[in-house]
């Protein structure tokens, strides 16, 4: 069981028209890059959006008085109660001939509870938040990865 | 159409909207393939709908040139401080207005509007009618207005993929 993302490289290559060319990217260079959409993804996320097209909003709770109830505040909904699973949410990268990032959960216990979100697990609403292969990132959030990924590009050259 | 118009209409219709044709706004011509034209304002319409709510999450208009005055005033802080964990104004108190609102087909263009109860509280921040007194916070555009150039940008981008080629 995986929950992770596509390889986002070509979103990257694609938005900046290959003026990037991430073989020439040290590898500690390109996990700087990945965890910068990480954090764009845990913001969005933050706000209550889903990193997912179109980029909804995510439902409220059906019954906020029994959950969260006084564990947290009940706006925004985004995913965050006590903040250890978003905290698992990572970026890795390899380098090489074909360099990749991959952004998702990589332990059983957030990978499961990734995809109690995903499906509504227990009657929840869903609010799924790593895109699966016929699902992307929401083009907002693409574009936020991009003006994060060119400020850092424009440190590094 | 006017703007003595549009607020007669806005308090019938218990709405606040602005009517845009992504085209038009973008300076590029439709595509003649009807299938095209209907993805691509689909996609406009998902497009305008999370860079708003983005924008608006962020506490920063959407609108160009539009006003936000992102601090609360004490008193509005501790009331949101008990629904909200958030401090500035992202206009999610219960979360009824961000929910209300919706890019929807007009015709040959697109509505971006907050309609039913929840018109009036937008209506507040945007001040469209011109009667609010509340302090600015403008997430949907007036007449005559647009969005960012940065959304525009974006506008043009889902264009140019749905063109005749």
């Amino acid at each position: 069981m995986v929950s992770r993302s596509k390889d986002i490289q070509s979103v990257i290559e694609k938005e900046l028209k290959k003026k990037v060319n991430l073989k020439k990217l040290k590898k500690s260079q390109l996990q700087t890059i990945a965890d910068a959409a990480v954090d764009e993804i845990k913001k969005r996320v933050a706000k209550g959006q889903s990193p997912i097209d179109p980029g909804k909003r995510y439902p409220a709770y059906k019954n906020p008085k029994s959950y969260p109830g006084k564990r947290k505040r009940h706006r925004p909904v985004n995913l965050n109660l006590t903040g250890a699973f978003l905290s698992k949410l990572k970026a890795r990268v390899s380098t090489g001939f074909r360099p990749k990032i991959t952004i998702g959960f990589f332990d059983r216990k957030s990978i499961l509870k990734e995809h109690g979100h995903r499906h509504g697990a227990n009657g929840q609403p869903m609010r799924p938040m790593i895109p699966e292969r016929n699902e992307e990132f929401a083009r907002q959030l693409r574009r936020n990865f991009l003006n994060s990924i060119t400020k850092l590009l424009n440190k590094i050259f | 159409m006017t703007q003595r118009m549009r607020i007669r209409m806005t308090a019938t219709k218990n709405e606040i909207y602005f009517d845009f044709d992504p085209w038009a706004l973008a300076g590029k011509k439709k595509p003649k393939d009807k299938s095209e034209l209907a993805a691509a304002k689909r996609e406009i319409a998902d497009f305008v709908l999370e860079a708003v709510i983005d924008a608006v999450g962020d506490g920063n208009s959407p609108v160009a040139g539009g006003k936000w005055k992102k601090s609360l005033s004490p008193a509005y802080k501790k009331l949101k401080s008990k629904e909200s964990g958030v401090s500035f104004a992202n206009m999610e108190l219960t979360g009824e207005m961000l929910d209300s609102l919706e890019v929807v087909n007009q015709g040959s263009k697109l509505r971006l509007r907050v309609k039913g109860e929840a018109a009036g509280r937008a209506d507040g921040h945007n001040n469209h009618s011109g009667k609010s007194k509340l302090p600015p916070r403008e997430f949907i555009p007036k007449d005559k207005g647009t969005f960012k150039r940065q959304i525009i940008m974006d506008i043009r981008d889902i264009i140019e993929e749905h063109s005749d080629g």
